[in-house]
């Protein structure tokens, strides 16, 4: 497994969005967003605990042979270590946290995510702003909220366990 | 049908929403001034001569805040930016928007302090691009 935490991710809009950029308002594609750090950990601490309560909700309806199953498929993706393209994963992680999670947990998440958006995030290289954020469309929004997850969230957690 | 009228419009300054004293807020989409005269033909006939000053086809936002650090920040920021600054307009009652590229603060703001102090702001920018 890559033990270096990473520390940005980039994700492609697929429907640009109009930002203001060097006194031109222009159409945007890019967004780049840096890992947490110490000024974010109450959001990241918050994201932390819904996945870990999602992955303990999950792992309660498999069998032991699933989980050996699931284990064995992160242990060979570690080796492969292709994690240039996350939008599957991404993807599935939304789904289990819409199956596991009440509708005030997943608001919560949402509004903490744009919290995070708005203090590591940037678009074609200018600064995320709320206006900016509702502009996108709300899939894509749930693809970033998953990319995010899996790009920072899910390697610390599985860091910690591997602690244990 | 009964129109309504622009009253609670936002105002985005470089992607940021800006808090402006309400009522405050004015513009100019930058069409100019126009003239026409009438010049003789003679024999009691005239024909009208139509004018379009270029010159004055600027584009004008000015505003007010109250006299908070915001405020200051704010006025800092965009005259470091000169006349690269965008503002957008947006009617919330309408699909109207409006976008003043190449935006500067042009006024000297004078920042009184006091009770319900409040401090203007002036932009002058490219000519209204105008969304309906």
């Amino acid at each position: 497994m890559n033990d270096t935490p990473k520390k940005r991710f980039t994700y492609k809009l697929l429907e640009p969005i109009s930002i203001a950029k060097n006194g031109q308002k222009v159409d945007a594609t890019e967004i780049e967003i840096s890992a947490p750090s110490f000024k974010n950990m109450h959001e990241r601490g918050y994201i932390k605990t819904i996945i870990n309560s999602t992955i303990l909700d999950k792992t309660k309806d498999l069998s032991s042979e699933a989980i050996e199953k699931a284990e064995k498929i992160i242990e060979q993706k570690e080796e492969e270590q292709d994690d240039n393209d996350n939008s599957v994963e991404a993807a599935q992680m939304m789904m289990v946290i819409y199956a596991y999670r009440t509708p005030e947990e997943i608001n919560k998440l949402f509004d903490t995510f744009y919290s995070l958006l708005i203090k590591t995030g940037k678009i074609d290289g200018e600064i995320i702003t709320m206006p900016l954020i509702e502009r996108i469309e709300p899939e894509e929004l749930e693809n970033l909220l998953g990319e995010y997850i899996v790009n920072f969230m899910i390697p610390s957690v599985m860091r910690q366990a591997k602690k244990k | 049908m009964a129109q309504q009228g622009q009253s609670s419009p936002q105002l985005l300054i470089n992607n940021v929403a800006i808090q402006f004293v309400p009522n405050s807020l004015k513009y100019d989409t930058g069409n100019g001034e126009q003239d026409v005269v009438s010049q003789s033909g003679g024999g009691g006939t005239t024909e009208t001569v139509y004018f379009d000053n270029d010159e004055t086809k600027v584009g004008m936002v000015s505003f007010e805040m109250y006299t908070t650090v915001l405020a200051l920040i704010s006025h800092t920021d965009w005259k470091a930016l000169g006349n690269a600054n965008v503002i957008e307009y947006i009617d919330s009652g309408s699909n109207l928007s409006m976008v003043f590229q190449n935006a500067a603060q042009t006024n000297k703001s004078e920042f009184e302090v006091g009770d319900k102090k409040v401090v203007p702001f002036e932009f002058k920018s490219d000519p209204a691009i105008t969304n309906v």
